[in-house]
């Protein structure tokens, strides 16, 4: 088998994405993004002892809106992977050539996902460098290890979005409603989740708290808060979510030890690594499966 | 063995005899079909016996549905078959994919390449999956581009390519590891006369110069005609004939006899057509201006001149009716 051919496609998918004006558009959109958040809500943590002793370095990361927008990312990487070049015949030519369609999906996940990875800790040196140079806190080890737990958890949550985009971009006909299936995956997911199903278990139970059983259950199949409750111990970060002020406010509390933090959320974070894999898995069988050529 | 349609063209003998394959043939299929659904089963490629000479130009044509396009899938491993073995280069089409598609070359209907990168490019990313050295690999992007016309455009995007520079440029990608065998379905459709005789002028040459064994599918009979040494017309995913185009031709003889075009002096061509008659073999006569036609069961050329000529007449032409492959193509496929 010619593996090294998955670096071959890999560092294609990458190059393409990169010079692709679209995908460059997204890229900066989400660094002002990450920017402006940090630094609007650095302002007000500097200023204020909102969360007693804990870290103004970590308590300033907006990780609502790094939580919102990550995403995007994924799915811009992924909406078009497999249909537009099913789509434009070169797939048909690349198939004839030495090379195994599971190949060329690792190829294009692997490409992918160093982007995304790379994407993941520039943000984060956005986030931190607003801090650093605006405020001018203090960045000590411990917070930097949580920082990079952060950053890993980040780019698992978005290697979600990218197998399901990819999924999608599997079955769909055309890249607009790949692109369509992914926007209302992503609304539904990262925007509105929490208050349909407060809505949802509100008609069902009659009882409109957020603590409840079937509500706490049903939240387990959002990644945003298995990504939510592992970073920030919140339950949700949707718009007009589940929202219970937690004990434990996730990797970031420095109260605890990271140890205790992995030991309170642990079955989060192996939720966050579980699931992409498992997408993964799903993308091989469904692309391997399908006749893709024209 | 169940019928092929094979029997009305008396090729069922080289049909029965493949047997087991050996290495002689750069493309050799036993018994090869594709069924596709689980309920209502199509048979899109049906009990197919196709054996293709190492050098060799190969037609391969037939009506739309015919199963052209899922036998040229499954010769190069982007389909598995659903019953019987085939072998291209030696290699067989199901355990050895990979070892197929380095030695062959293949221009794919549709054909499309990554329009966001330039010529030279998309030939780089085709070739670094040969692993190959990168100086031989920049100087055969450059040779290729040349040899098919496209040097000038070595750095413009293919996006911006024409339909004929596609083709050309699709060629090229088949080419980039000098195969062996070469699958061309439809290599010049979509593009201006000028463009397709160019592209024929390139097959015929990569066939003569390097000796690639080149399997082609097309809809054009008059480019099957000019560039394939044999032909085989399948349809409905049977194979019904195979050969040169005067194998075809005596196929046609066979079923449907012959047809003579006669001019006469000296006798009125009533007179001729009256003399004609009873030669043992005509079929049907038919006057035409200052033509007489006649069918035959088999050549009688000798015994229509010598009828004529007791009759009284001197025959000033005679032809035999000349079938092109369009023509026998369609009394081929006839009834299927």
């Amino acid at each position: 088998m010619k593996n090294n051919n998955v670096f071959v496609v890999a560092q294609k998918e990458a190059a393409d994405h990169l010079q692709d004006a679209g995908f460059l558009v997204l890229l900066a959109t989400y660094t002002v993004i990450v920017f402006a958040s940090t630094y609007m809500l650095g302002s007000v943590m500097v200023g204020s002892m909102a969360y007693g002793n804990n870290s103004v370095l970590l308590s300033s990361i907006h990780v609502k809106m790094i939580s919102q927008f990550t995403p995007l990312v994924g799915i811009a990487l992924g909406f078009d992977a497999v249909v537009r070049e099913q789509k434009s015949g070169s797939l048909n030519v690349l198939l004839t050539h030495p090379i195994f369609r599971d190949n060329i999906l690792a190829g294009k996940l692997l490409g992918s996902m160093l982007l995304i990875a790379a994407i993941v800790v520039f943000s984060v040196f956005v986030s931190v460098g607003t801090l650093l140079i605006f405020y001018g806190v203090e960045v000590g080890y411990s917070e930097l290890i949580r920082i990079a737990v952060f950053a890993i958890l980040t780019f698992f949550y978005a290697v979600t979005f990218l197998g399901i985009a990819i999924l999608i971009s599997t079955i769909v006909k055309n890249s607009t409603d790949s692109l369509t299936c992914n926007i209302v995956i992503w609304i539904f997911i990262c925007i509105l989740f929490g208050a349909i199903l407060k809505t949802v278990v509100a008609i069902l139970t009659g009882q409109a708290s957020n603590e409840g059983i079937l509500i706490t259950q049903l939240l387990n199949l959002s990644p945003l808060h298995h990504y939510a409750e592992a970073v920030t111990g919140r339950a949700d970060l949707s718009f007009m979510g589940v929202n219970v002020e937690p004990i434990i406010r996730g990797i970031f509390d420095t109260r605890y030890t990271l140890t205790q933090c992995f030991r309170e959320f642990w079955m989060n974070i192996v939720v966050l690594i579980i699931t992409p894999i498992i997408l993964l898995i799903i993308n091989f069988i469904t692309f391997l499966r399908k006749d893709i050529t024209l | 063995m169940e019928s092929t349609g094979l029997e009305s063209t008396g090729l069922e003998f080289e049909q029965s005899e493949i047997v087991q394959h050996t290495d002689q043939f750069a493309i050799e299929t036993i018994h090869l079909s594709k069924i596709f659904g689980k309920e209502n089963q199509i048979r899109a490629v049906d009990n197919l016996n196709l054996q293709v000479r190492k050098g060799e130009v190969f037609g391969f044509v037939g009506p739309n549905g015919a199963g052209k396009t899922t036998t040229m899938k499954m010769l190069i491993g982007l389909l598995e078959p659903s019953e019987g073995s085939g072998k291209v280069a030696g290699f067989d089409i199901v355990r050895e994919v990979i070892n197929i598609r380095e030695t062959t070359g293949v221009l794919p209907e549709p054909a499309g390449f990554y329009d966001n990168l330039t010529a030279r490019q998309n030939l780089r990313f085709y070739a670094k999956l040969y692993n190959m050295d990168s100086k031989i690999r920049e100087q055969r992007i450059v040779s290729l581009l040349e040899t098919v016309g496209l040097a000038r455009a070595i750095d413009q995007k293919t996006g911006g390519f024409s339909t004929g520079m596609r083709k050309r440029f699709g060629l090229a990608q088949a080419l980039i590891n000098e195969p062996l065998v070469l699958f061309l379905d439809e290599p010049t459709s979509g593009i201006d006369p000028l463009g397709a005789q160019m592209m024929r002028d390139l097959i015929k040459d990569l066939n003569r110069s390097k000796g690639v064994t080149v399997f082609l599918s097309s809809h054009s009979m008059e480019e099957v005609e000019e560039i394939c040494d044999r032909i085989a017309i399948i349809a409905r995913g049977k194979l019904l004939a195979v050969g040169s185009v005067e194998d075809l031709r005596d196929i046609v003889r066979a079923k449907e006899g012959v047809r003579y075009l006669l001019e006469v002096q000296d006798i009125p061509l009533s007179e001729a057509a009256e003399a004609i008659k009873n030669v043992e073999g005509v079929q049907a006569l038919e006057i035409q201006g200052v033509t007489l036609y006649v069918n035959t069961k088999m050549k009688l050329r000798t015994e229509i001149a010598k009828a004529i000529k007791t009759a009284g007449g001197t025959v000033s032409m005679f032809e035999e009716e000349e079938m092109n492959l369009q023509k026998l193509f369609l009394k081929i496929i006839e009834g299927t």
